[in-house]
């Protein structure tokens, strides 16, 4: 700034030096502690290096997440999962993989007990559908929270040939000697928001008017 | 008027929970931040719109 | 100290009127989204999470992005401070609400999907990449101390990592079959009339809200920078003529003219 030098113009520079020295002792009593106001020539980035260190190792820690996330989802991304009228399409290629397949739960889910390689569990036996394809489903464990006919789900499992001991055949369902014996369960939510009756609702609770099927 | 049970009260509470607290700190921390920084400007400097660089 | 010549705050009456606006509207929307809207037929409550999850994703993906894009795109134009500091304000706003966009989603997910989180999910995956893309340009900027090398460069980051929004926007449309996450319900028109007012007024004031720490993380930025360059010099001379104003007449004092020519 130009001023901070006009009035050296006027003075001699002890005399300079015991003014910068009285603002100081001035400064230090009442200026916030971080700002240095020490009347020297400023010299821009002259305390660069050492500043850097953290953020560049920050840096690198967020490229290297970054990285992560796109190895990690990438392979799954470019085939999360198989409608169920491809999976059905390429049976032959996908037996004994382990893969993802999306389709529409109709009819009633039964739930059951299934017996594979001798464990008994319990779970749920429904067929999906996709495009006119259909799959049986044989779903070892609790469905979803929200698991019901009409909305969609996304399975990961096995196609396995017949049905596992204890299951019936699935009313509905393809019955063309496979079922899909899946082990984890997505719903896929669709994008439609409609109101409860909550009224109805409240109703049945109290053993009133049940509501309608 | 009934009281009505709703469900998914955990996850309703987290989710706006997280997001109230999250909203109210940082705007906090944004005020914070300028009391502090401003103490050290002079007035003449703290002038917003300057495109004067 | 100085409070006569020092404004100790970033706040004006305009934002003091926009957070006002925004604790009021936040109230209503509470109750709104609490007491007055319907839950669900399929989601039920978890409903609720709605209001919160899709405005602050709006506003981390249709303001502060483009806000940092523009800005970005100024400030190589016009190489000037301006627009560098509010390319940085946009970028932290960035990270704020791109944030709550993902932990909302996430524990919105765990009830509804089923799941917390899904590595093949495209929408999830790309919002995720641009959360980091702007947490790593944050962390670039404070990685370089020159400010015009940092304006320029950070500036050509945020110019790549905000075409990110254009493949979070079109994921669920372009990999209809690859995503777990719905379309949007609004361009559809599938929300009731109290959900879709509720969710409308919500996003009204999280963008109100955005404004409002907008202008505070700007102005900080903007301070900031005074204080880094000519803030220094402009406070040595603020002191020089205001706090000693009687060290003028010490200047010219005999005894220290004398004094000082021996």
């Amino acid at each position: 700034m130009s001023d901070v030098g006009a009035d050296g113009s006027r003075s001699s520079r002890i005399a300079r030096a015991k003014i910068d020295e009285a603002l100081l002792d001035d400064a230090s009593a009442d200026a916030p502690k971080s700002l240095d106001l020490t009347p020297t020539e400023v010299v821009p980035s002259a305390k660069g290096k050492t500043r850097r260190t953290l953020p560049t190792v920050l840096l690198l820690g967020v490229m290297a997440l970054l990285g992560f996330v796109l190895v990690r989802s990438l392979g799954d991304a470019a085939l999360f999962f198989y409608n169920a009228d491809e999976a059905v399409e390429q049976r032959d290629e996908l037996e004994g993989r382990r893969f993802r397949v999306q389709g529409t739960p109709f009819g009633e889910p039964v739930t059951t007990e299934i017996e594979r390689d001798g464990k008994l569990d319990v779970g749920v036996a429904f067929p999906i559908k996709f495009e006119g394809s259909i799959i049986d489903v044989v779903h070892t464990g609790n469905p979803a929270e929200l698991f019901q006919p009409g909305v969609p789900v996304v399975l990961e499992g096995t196609w396995s040939r017949g049905l596992p001991t204890g299951v019936d055949p699935i009313l509905g369902g393809a019955g063309d000697g496979w079922h899909f014996a899946s082990s984890d369960m997505v719903v896929k939510h669709d994008n439609e928001y409609r109101d409860d009756n909550r009224e109805r609702l409240d109703e049945a609770n109290l053993g009133g008017i049940a509501p309608e099927a | 008027m009934t009281t009505i049970a709703m469900t998914h009260v955990g996850y309703l509470i987290a989710g706006w929970g997280i997001t109230f607290t999250v909203l109210g700190l940082y705007s906090i921390s944004l005020v914070r931040r300028g009391r502090a920084l401003s103490t050290q400007v002079p007035a003449g400097q703290q002038r917003w719109i300057d495109t004067d660089e | 100290m100085s409070e006569s010549t020092n404004v100790a705050t970033t706040g004006s009456r305009t934002t003091q009127i926009l957070g006002f606006v925004v604790l009021l509207g936040l109230s209503v929307v509470f109750v709104l989204a609490f007491v007055v809207t319907e839950p669900d037929a399929v989601q039920q409550d978890a409903v609720r999470m709605f209001y919160i999850h899709v405005p602050a994703a709006i506003v981390a993906l249709y303001l502060t992005v483009p806000a940092l894009a523009v800005a970005s795109a100024m400030a190589l134009y016009k190489k000037t401070r301006w627009w560098d500091i509010t390319a940085a304000a946009a970028a932290e706003l960035g990270v704020v609400f791109c944030g709550l966009t993902l932990v909302t989603g996430v524990i919105w997910g765990r009830p509804i999907w089923n799941t917390w989180w899904e590595w093949g999910d495209v929408r999830l995956l790309t919002t995720l990449v641009l959360f980091l893309m702007l947490l790593g340009y944050l962390a670039y900027r404070r990685s370089v101390v020159d400010p015009g090398t940092r304006a320029r460069r950070s500036a050509v980051i945020a110019l790549v990592a905000s075409t990110n929004v254009l493949l979070v926007n079109r994921s669920v449309i372009w990999w209809q079959n690859r995503t777990l996450h719905q379309k949007s319900s609004l361009i559809e028109g599938r929300l009731e009339d109290m959900k879709l007012f509720t969710f409308a007024l919500s996003t009204l004031v999280f963008a109100v809200m955005f404004f409002w720490m907008m202008i505070h993380r700007f102005r900080i930025g903007w301070l900031e920078h005074k204080i880094e360059t000519v803030g220094v010099d402009a406070a040595i001379a603020e002191r020089r003529a205001s706090a000693h104003a009687g060290l003028d007449e010490a200047i010219s004092h005999p005894a220290l003219e004398k004094e000082g020519s021996t």
